[in-house]
């Protein structure tokens, strides 16, 4: 009765904020923040869930969790598809170049902090699985902006810095769910001191096969579903299946469907429009799900360690935006003005939550035992991303200076004072050549 | 063949997923495939491959002129613990919130198409029917169960008392039909007319008298084989919150509903699964009344909150059943396939000829019911000599029936004999039920969709393919 509760006013609560009678109060940067970025959802799925008020408790998880996967395979399908090879071929090399480097700073200072933290206050035998949750810190400080295709819908309007904001962006996500894919195939659940390059190459190859199997499926099958209804049990079947199989095989899910949607996206095929229309379609819906799930499932105590791990993670995420990517980013377009420069790359992406939400939902996360558990590691994602996401919306809004408080109204890197959004006749990587000249 | 080499394909992957664990070198310990198999991932993949693959067998089943329920129901015996095991057994129970998730849906969906004004009409004869068609079957079933009682194994070791007692029980589960199936078929061929809307109203109605009789019959039958229970005060009472509990509930949510459209009226689609998960998850809260244990049913709230819905705010409520429609397809693909995992081809084995038996005479006993009934009640038309098709099909109603009858009897050595009689002669009902309701509604002319809506729908349809640029 208590879960029914909980459900009937988290469902109710989120409807009711995301109707015209909230715009007014969306439009507010506190208002914007809390609704736009998704914490309100996730706060209020924190004091249902059983470490607050516990009206759903640790047996109700059940109903949560498979919820939860289907949103990660959808996250996952909808990173993937961003690869059409003319994207990622078109990208400029200065874009790949700070991705790159991005995700290498992010993996080198942000993990090898936490992995300090683990060494020196975790117990000896959750070190092992320690690291790999270190990792998961770097992999969720990798990219920014507060979209999940960001080389997907409007990416050729892209104009000045922004090109550059998106482009690392998206590859960014894809990076992240490479690198923690990766990660999770060297390991098999229960044994996750040993790192097996066996286990890589088999996960590699049942990764490649699930993925390429569902590519096949969807081709077909998007010739045939013609209705609406028809699409919807075509793309809810199939994000259901590749999601679930992959994480019965022991892999993540989100590097599964990636996978399948890379695979898709560069498949001839004409029907795609549509299926990207209803995917697209289903994104507020399936963000807010997963918010909603991510609160259920974080446990907000996080103990020494976590809050230790909390302090690793800010200050490396500052570090390698500021102190990194930065510099490139200001060496890179000549006039980018310094608060784009530091906005853009501060706020956390999306892509780290839903890495997150993966690792409370696997196999691994048994494994664990407190201190370090799964859920407080979600926790540590969770503050990180909203900290970041109150210093951006706070820098920009600046009451005390009296800015106006633009970024309420826009959605993030992409609407920055680096260019709006006019319609662009060259190809990204001519405009992106254009403001980088 | 590209059809096929697509069910092959998933059911490939739906194999390695599922038996993997038994590839590792070391293989799993039990125990680890155990919590695997009843771990939410495997749930998530049970659901995606049911809903999928069951859309493509009711495909192949459309272009043989056979129903597309049929199809959904012979892939879940397939994919079943019965057949090919790739939903584990201890996956079941995982997937029962599906269920009734679906359950609710079929009931908005069920409560959207009745108009009350068709049943202020027509609630007399309606009555009339049902009252003839429970006296007929009953009749019928314990008559011919107790003279055959000397050569059925479990009624023959019975005092007479006991062996009536069994033979009612029965009686009531071959009354039960499947409006869930008979929702599901409407919608498939489109079908519009007198048949369609009769036979919609007859099984709802006949649920509601079901629910009634079934938890009387069963209190009187404790009474009298068991010294617990019985037929009390209290009972009466928790019955009666159970039916008008279930039913009041189901308008104030309707209301609700009826709000939410009106003054928000953004993501219904959302809206509308966070309403079905609710009712499905009331219907799982228990109650103690006057020390009965008892429960609000699901099928009764969603009901009347789709009744509310339709025939008081007819306009508002259009855009929420457009959406419950686009929901419907995958909700049925998954409901169906997941009623044919559950089916237990073990029971039809034991006692197939006492089941193949009751088939027959239930069969018979619908078909005297009508004709009597539609003579009393003065209904023509040439639609009536295909009503006792639509009363066929069985399926979920009925088996909760039998697991009811199972549990409350938990000692007796009669009981799981009945069960798998019962469960017998139900999947047979389930998987035959839905070809002669499609017969009935081709041949009354009421299939509307056959051939319109539905053939360019067939995922084996190869024209389909190529039609979609013409509709573009």
């Amino acid at each position: 009765m208590r879960m029914l509760l909980a459900i009937a006013a988290l469902v109710a609560l989120s409807l009711v904020l995301s109707s015209k009678w909230f715009m007014p109060w969306r439009r507010h940067p506190v208002g914007a923040m809390l609704v736009n970025g998704g914490w309100l959802v996730v706060l209020l799925g924190m004091f249902v869930g059983p470490h607050v008020l516990g009206l759903i408790g640790q047996e109700d998880q059940n109903i949560i969790r498979p919820l939860a996967l289907f949103g990660l395979g959808w996250v996952g399908l909808m990173i993937g598809l961003q690869g059409h090879r003319r994207v990622l071929t078109g990208l400029p090399w200065q874009v790949s170049t700070l991705a790159l480097v991005d995700a290498l700073a992010s993996l080198l200072l942000t993990a090898g902090l936490a992995m300090i933290v683990i060494h020196w206050l975790a117990p000896a035998p959750q070190r092992p699985l320690g690291y790999v949750v270190a990792t998961l810190l770097g992999v969720c400080v990798m990219g920014w902006s507060p979209e999940l295709r960001s080389l997907g819908q409007r990416w050729t309007q892209a104009k000045g810095m922004s090109v550059l904001l998106r482009g690392v962006s998206g590859l960014s996500g894809m990076f992240a769910l490479l690198c923690w894919g990766l990660l999770l195939m060297l390991m098999q659940p229960g044994d996750s001191d040993t790192i097996s390059l066996t286990a890589l190459a088999w996960g590699l190859a049942t990764s490649l096969l699930v993925a390429l199997t569902a590519a096949l499926l969807s081709l077909w099958l998007m010739r045939v579903a013609i209705k609406e209804a028809q699409r919807m049990v075509v793309l809810l079947g199939l994000v259901a299946f590749v999601a679930g199989a992959a994480a019965v095989l022991g892999y993540s899910p989100l590097f599964v469907a990636m996978i399948w949607g890379l695979v898709t996206i560069n498949l001839p095929q004409q029907q795609l429009g549509r299926f990207e229309k209803a995917i697209s379609k289903a994104e507020q819906p399936v963000a807010m799900m997963l918010m909603i799930s991510a609160g259920v499932l974080l446990d907000p105590w996080l103990g020494l360690v976590g809050c230790v791990l909390l302090l690793a993670m800010l200050v490396g995420r500052a570090a390698v935006k500021l102190g990194v990517d930065r510099p490139l980013l200001q060496k890179a377009v000549k006039d980018a003005q310094q608060e784009a420069l530091l906005i853009g790359p501060i706020r956390q992406s999306p892509v780290a939550l839903a890495v997150a939400l993966g690792f409370v939902i696997s196999a691994h996360a048994d494994d664990l035992g407190l201190p370090l558990t799964a859920a407080r590691t979600l926790s540590v994602v969770v503050l990180a991303g909203l900290l970041f996401d109150a210093a951006a919306y706070l820098h920009r809004w600046r009451p005390w200076v009296g800015a106006k408080p633009a970024m309420a109204e826009g959605n993030g890197a992409t609407d920055h004072k680096t260019g709006g959004a006019t319609i662009a006749t060259h190809s990204p990587s001519d405009m992106v050549k254009e403001a980088l000249s | 063949m590209r059809l096929l080499t697509t069910l092959l394909l998933l059911f490939c992957v739906a194999a390695l997923a599922r038996y993997y664990p038994y590839l590792l070198d070391p293989p799993l310990p039990d125990a680890e495939i155990l919590a695997l198999n009843q771990s939410p991932m495997m749930t998530v993949m049970a659901a995606g491959f049911l809903m999928l693959a069951a859309w493509l067998v009711g495909g192949i089943f459309h272009s043989l002129h056979l129903p597309r329920i049929s199809g959904y129901l012979i892939l879940g015996l397939l994919a079943g613990p019965a057949v090919l095991a790739l939903i584990p057994n201890e996956q079941i129970p995982q997937l029962t919130f599906a269920n009734d998730l679906a359950i609710a849906v079929i009931a908005l969906t069920a409560g959207s198409e009745i108009r009350l004004d068709f049943l202020r009409d027509k609630i007399k004869k309606l009555l009339l029917l049902i009252s003839l068609d429970v006296a007929i079957i009953m009749a019928i079933a314990v008559t011919a169960l107790l003279a055959a009682s000397p050569w059925i194994g479990f009624l023959k070791d019975q005092s007479w008392l006991h062996a009536a007692i069994i033979a009612v029980i029965i009686g009531v589960v071959m009354i039960a039909n499947s409006p869930a199936v008979v929702i599901a078929m409407i919608g498939e061929y489109d079908a519009k007319g007198p048949l369609s809307q009769t036979a919609l109203a007859l099984t709802v109605l006949k649920d509601l008298v079901l629910i009634v009789l079934f938890a009387v019959v069963l209190a009187v039958a404790k009474g009298v084989m068991s010294t617990q229970g019985g037929l009390s005060g209290g009972f009466i009472l928790a019955l009666g919150f159970q039916l008008i509990g279930s039913i009041l509930l189901g308008g104030v949510l309707g209301l609700l509903m009826a709000l939410y459209v009106r003054q928000v009226a953004t993501h219904l689609t959302i809206f509308l699964i966070g309403a079905c998960m609710f009712f499905a998850l009331l219907g799982e809260v228990h109650f103690h009344i006057a020390g009965h244990d008892t429960h609000l049913e699901t099928l009764l709230m969603a009901l009347s909150a789709g009744m509310l819905l339709q025939n008081l705010w007819p306009r508002h409520s259009q855009p929420l059943f457009d959406s419950l429609h686009d929901m419907s397809l995958p909700v049925y693909c998954l409901f169906f396939a997941l009623a044919g995992v559950k089916i237990h081809l073990d029971a039809l084995a034991t006692l197939w000829y006492i089941s193949l038996a009751m088939v027959v005479l239930r069969a018979g006993a619908n078909w005297g019911s009508k004709v009597i009934g539609l003579r009393m009640t003065g209904i023509q038309g040439g639609w009536t000599r295909y009503l006792w098709l639509t009363m066929i099909p069985q399926a979920g109603v009925s088996l909760v029936l039998v697991i009811i009858i199972e549990k409350t009897f938990p000692q007796s050595e009669w009981a799981p004999k009945v069960r798998d009689m019962l469960i017998g002669m139900i999947v047979v009902h389930e998987l035959l039920g839905p070809v002669g309701l499609r017969y009935a509604l081709i041949k009354s002319g009421e299939a509307g969709g056959e051939g319109n809506s539905e053939e360019s729908a067939s995922p084996s349809s190869e024209d389909s393919a190529t039609q979609e640029p013409r509709t573009k």
